[in-house]
């Protein structure tokens, strides 16, 4: 436990010390939802306006994007090398993917908090606390998806390789989710196909629970993301392979 | 000495190349022992081997006489491992680094401070031990990624190439915080592709080419086998092509080979012929511009054993 910590914390000062990814996690989610809201101002009603809508569709986004902060933090080239020398001590080698793992979790989960916090103190609707209602599923969604970017690395051992495909699946998933645009206003089929995306079943559970006040769907869709991150995590028990970095 | 180390016919492939093929070899404790071979010889992929982060093929390690389990904890904190990349955080301070390193191996509070400090030392960076290590010049980065693997003291340090790419001068700071450490009791295992470190540090050596051993012995017992040669380097005024067939009628000289404007003339030690061979060259071409005799040298042992030049 004391070298998954010290690895722990050593990957989260990394990774805030490192303008790219303090940027991704905080001002990359606020300028988003400041495009999308201006550009969807007038869409919605009087009491859900476009940006309550865009805040909930950026957010849900930002935590599964994270997956791509999580790939770069575990295999990027630059930090390659010092993950080796981390292989040549007696850490176990789960420490070195957990390690990234919880880290990226952390980091990106304080910075979509104060994203949460920000947006709630102008006056975006994002439940109560000042958004941070949200906060379990946002955790457990960002780890979910810090696991599957960590995964897919031991996979495909290959960081660029991970981030593309990350990308265009998570991508491809959030516009057939109607994260940037409503899927409803196609017609009948793109909403039906929107209908599969794992996005229009988080927006849906955050929209009840910021508007409805009903928790029951963010709590299932907490519980699914520890599932999966717990598959993601046994799956990278199963995949990593020290020799994977030498 | 004791043999601290036994490798025992490793081998390790990539698709269908044999990047390592059934290697054998000791480590004794208490010297430097090295592994001088071209780039692609397999010596990184052996350290990895030995390292526990690559599994061989086949073959076995053993470490005081036991087989060594892949990662074994016990094992893994009895070495220490110089990587060929520089493996530090170029955003943290030297003493960041090393701390970090150490707290790895279970070092905690004073003991690891005074480790750290003492690794510093190693390293001679006490005076910039608060800097970033990415403000640090490559010879700096090259000592303290020698410096972060010797914090909780291993009895087996492995360096993989430590001196790639930097100056003279930390070069030689080096090779003699090598020598230091083996006389404090540390058995080092050293790869290189220059065969002047190994010369100069190496207790034994052994020359490995396309993941095999070549050779192995210490740097006299090598030049040794080059036999009774005795080379001498002639520079001609000019590099048109010299007719051998005068030198081969001076007593002695059993080869002749020319580079450019350089002849290289073998003959048997022991034969007094340099005079008659100078004498035939002036005589062909009026005119030498001067003579070098040869020492024997590892590069001519690897050329001797492969058919080509270590640095080919």
């Amino acid at each position: 436990m004391e070298t998954l910590y010290a690895i722990f914390r050593r990957d989260l000062l990394n990774l805030g010390r490192k303008g790219s990814f303090v940027f991704s996690a905080t001002v990359f989610p606020l300028a988003l939802v400041g495009l999308l809201g201006l550009l969807n101002e007038g869409l919605f009603g009087m009491a859900m306006t476009g940006w309550d809508v865009c805040a909930v569709n950026i957010m849900v986004y930002m935590a599964v994007y994270s997956s791509m902060i999580a790939t770069n933090s575990f295999m990027e080239r630059a930090v390659k090398a010092t993950n080796l020398r981390v292989l040549f001590t007696p850490v176990p080698l789960a420490a070195l993917y957990l390690g990234k793992i919880l880290a990226t979790t952390i980091f990106c989960a304080s910075g979509y908090f104060v994203d949460l916090v920000v947006l709630s103190l102008l006056g975006i609707h994002l439940g109560p606390g000042l958004g941070m209602g949200l906060a379990p599923l946002v955790v457990t969604l960002t780890l979910a998806s810090t696991s599957i970017g960590v995964l897919l690395c031991c996979l495909v051992k290959d960081e660029p390789t991970a981030n593309r495909i990350l990308s265009l699946v998570v991508n491809i998933a959030a516009a057939l989710g109607g994260v940037f645009f409503s899927m409803e206003s196609l017609g009948g089929t793109a909403a039906a196909v929107a209908g599969f995306s794992p996005f229009t079943w988080l927006r849906e559970a955050v929209f009840r629970f910021v508007w409805d006040g009903q928790a029951m769907g963010t709590a299932v869709a907490a519980a699914g993301s520890l599932l999966v991150a717990g598959a993601a995590v046994l799956g990278c028990r199963a995949t990593f392979k020290s020799e994977d970095y030498a | 000495m004791n043999a601290l180390l036994h490798v025992e016919r490793i081998r390790k492939s990539f698709g269908a190349t044999a990047a390592v093929a059934d290697l054998s070899f000791e480590v004794r404790e208490g010297e430097i022992f090295c592994l001088l071979g071209p780039n692609g010889a397999g010596k990184s992929t052996s350290i990895a081997m030995i390292a526990s982060v690559l599994p061989p093929d086949s073959g076995a390690i053993r470490f005081r006489g036991r087989p060594v389990a892949r990662r074994s904890p016990a094992y893994l904190r009895q070495l220490g491992v110089v990587p060929q990349d520089i493996a530090l955080y170029g955003i943290l301070s030297a003493r960041d680094n090393l701390d970090f390193f150490a707290s790895l191996y279970g070092l905690k509070d004073g003991e690891k401070r005074r480790r750290v400090d003492e690794a510093l030392g190693f390293a001679g960076l006490e005076d910039r031990a608060g800097d970033k290590v990415e403000t640090f010049s490559g010879g700096m980065k090259r000592r303290l990624n020698i410096a972060c693997a010797l914090c909780h003291h291993p009895s087996l340090l492995i360096m993989d190439e430590p001196t790639v790419g930097i100056d003279p001068q930390s070069r030689n700071h080096i090779l003699e915080s090598v020598r230091a450490l083996r006389d404090a009791g540390t058995t080092v295992i050293y790869t290189s592709h220059y065969m002047e470190e190994v010369e100069a540090i190496g207790d034994r050596i052994l020359i490995m080419d396309h993941g095999t051993r070549v050779a192995e012995g210490t740097s006299e017992a090598l030049k040794e086998s080059l036999g009774d040669v005795r080379r001498c380097r002639i520079e001609l005024d000019g590099s048109e092509p010299f007719p051998a067939e005068s030198l081969y009628r001076v007593a002695g000289v059993t080869s002749v080979s020319q580079d450019g404007a350089l002849l290289e003339v073998e003959s048997v030690r022991g034969v007094e012929n340099l005079d008659a061979i100078i004498r035939a060259v002036t005589a062909a071409r009026g005119k030498l511009l001067g003579v070098t005799n040869v020492e024997p040298s590892l590069e001519q042992v690897f050329l001797r054993l492969t058919g080509r030049s270590l640095r080919d």
